[in-house]
């Protein structure tokens, strides 16, 4: 077989795996697509008040404390307030209004007391979340600590190096061609990419 | 040294203690087997990347193995013990976060050696099913990394585990497992724990030793820039080897030199931690490595992740089966080659695309 002959067979190979492909993926897609999050709804008025948290623990910006206000907002017109301070709630809701988002979280954090601590031990996938901690940064300045971590390391990097240098293969891949060339003669394309 | 054929006469005539304190060993467990003949080409960097993978799966294990004793995998402390870790535990932050770039590592230099092996044609006969075997490991570790993300349970894992069970439920029976009533009374994070620190790590360790097995079996795979032997499937007789330990030697090197670059990297910018997860909300995103799925799902919805990951490990499974060229050197395999590219820069441009997106356009779709 020659080489234009195999690439031929080659390309409908592979032609035919990319049609097998495209049919599958189209007998399997819905007509309408699934999404994972769905509109996060719920009428739980202690978890609408954690909704609200959470969305401040991530975005205190303009953004996060709107998305919290309309959390907020669902958590004092729910029918379920069960366990939810609503009066802290609503002085929560003020503290938004006014942006002191500090005074907010806590609020919201405190209308929610009774409700939390009711909680059952999570199981399945509950989250388990009593209280809503911030995100913890990954650090701040540099220890004693880190330096030490930091030394050991930079150590470790250069003993590796200099190993991996130690015991390089004696022969590169030109040195290597060069050593086989009287068995196999060399094909001009292949030599082109041992000099590269 | 480079030996060329029978590696029995490897340095006869060093004979010092260690020396001696090897042939007691190796009269009762044989160690000696390691030694046998690899070709010298399998000693550069880009064919020990194998072997780079490995040592990132060591310090994965060793790290992990400090993590579990302060880890709480309940679902109501599990958050709280990842920050004891970070702020109370001597080291702690500087283990977790090794253990993080680790894992990043390990992703990075597998998803590497699978190129490798693809540009240079190395899954090709009698190689199949070592590469079936690295395509699971593939698996394996992308589980691992999605496992690990949960585990930390704040936002971004919760979120993840969110998408997980969506799509269990979109596989019906076969994702019976990520279901959360499949043992309703556990939390399912207690699970995922079992699965990241025994059944994932397992499995990794059982299909390392296959695949090793399977290299030693077929031999490292020929360069395609030399020539081969008659067979065209092994390197030729005349290519100077180097035993084995030799090749364990360097990747020692390269495993010693990584841990230093890991570290340095846990040093600098060690992984935070996210705020507590709370139910109903999607103000995350996940992490890169699952980037180009989550571009598909803000295209066609969750089955755009369940089907890209399902297509994308189909095409490596099936590629040996599909390529029958027998060429391995590039230049002669220009279909392969322009496939491989397209589904390669289809994932990046994904992958960026995902990275451009702010995490908010990704909620309530």
């Amino acid at each position: 077989m020659s080489r234009m002959d195999r690439e031929s067979a080659e390309l409908r190979r592979w032609s035919r795996l990319v049609v097998v492909f495209g049919v599958l993926l189209a007998a399997l897609s819905p007509a309408s697509p699934a999404w994972a999050h769905g509109d996060g709804e719920t009428a739980e008025g202690y978890q609408l008040v954690q909704q609200a948290l959470g969305h401040l623990a991530h975005d205190t910006g303009h953004t996060g404390v709107m998305d919290a206000m309309e959390k907020v907002d669902d958590a004092l017109n729910t029918d379920d307030q069960e366990g939810v301070d609503v009066a802290l709630l609503t002085r929560a809701q003020g503290a938004l209004d006014a942006d002191r988002v500090s005074e907010a979280r806590a609020l919201l954090q405190q209308s929610i007391t009774e409700a939390v601590s009711g909680l059952k031990p999570a199981t399945g996938e509950e989250t388990g979340t009593t209280v809503v901690l911030l995100p913890l940064r990954g650090r701040g300045g540099l220890t004693g600590q880190d330096w030490g971590f930091g030394s050991a390391s930079l150590l470790l990097l250069v003993v590796g190096l200099a190993l991996a240098v130690r015991f390089r293969p004696h022969d590169n891949l030109r040195q290597l061609r060069r050593q086989l060339a009287p068995a196999v003669p060399p094909r001009s394309d292949e030599s082109a990419e041992v000099r590269s | 040294m480079t030996v060329t054929g029978d590696t029995s006469v490897v340095e006869p005539h060093r004979r010092g203690r260690a020396r001696r304190a090897i042939d007691v060993v190796d009269d009762r467990l044989g160690i000696r087997a390691l030694e046998y003949p690899v070709p010298e080409h399998g000693n550069k960097l880009t064919w020990s990347l194998g072997g780079v993978t490995v040592a990132s799966l060591v310090i994965l294990i060793v790290t992990g193995i400090v993590l579990v004793q302060f880890y709480n995998p309940v679902p109501e402390a599990a958050n709280q013990s990842v920050r004891d870790i970070v702020t109370h535990v001597w080291g702690g932050r500087f283990v977790r976060s090794l253990h993080f770039w680790s894992a990043q590592a390990m992703y990075v230099t597998a998803a590497l050696h699978m190129i490798r092996v693809f540009l240079t044609g190395s899954y090709k006969k009698p190689r199949e099913a070592n590469w079936l075997i690295g395509v699971a490991m593939f698996g394996l570790v992308t589980l691992a990394v999605f496992t690990g993300t949960v585990l930390k349970w704040d936002q971004e894992g919760y979120e993840a585990l969110g998408h997980n069970l969506e799509l269990g439920k979109l596989l019906g029976g076969a994702g019976l497992w990520f279901s959360p009533d499949f043992a309703d009374r556990v939390p399912i994070l207690v699970r995922l724990n079992s699965a990241h620190v025994v059944i994932i790590p397992g499995l990794i360790l059982v299909l390392v030793i296959l695949h090793a097995l399977l290299v030693k079996k077929h031999k490292i795979s020929p360069h395609p820039a030399l020539p081969t032997d008659e067979s065209g499937e092994q390197a030729p007789a005349a290519e100077p080897t180097e035993p084995f330990t030799h090749h364990l030697r360097r990747i020692t090197a390269f495993g010693i030199a990584l841990l230093g670059i890991l570290g340095l990297l846990s040093v600098v910018f060690p992984p935070g931690l996210g705020a507590s997860p709370v139910a109903g909300i999607e103000v995350t995103k996940p992490p890169w490595n699952f980037w180009w799925l989550f571009t598909l799902e803000n295209w066609v919805g969750l089955n755009g992740i369940l089907y890209g990951e399902l297509v994308f490990f189909a095409v490596l499974v099936i590629l040996p089966f599909v390529d029958r060229n027998p060429e391995r050197y590039w230049r002669r395999r220009p279909v392969a080659m322009t496939l491989g590219l397209l589904l390669l820069l289809f994932i990046i441009a994904l992958t960026i695309l995902m990275a451009v997106t702010p995490a908010k356009q990704h909620m309530g779709m």
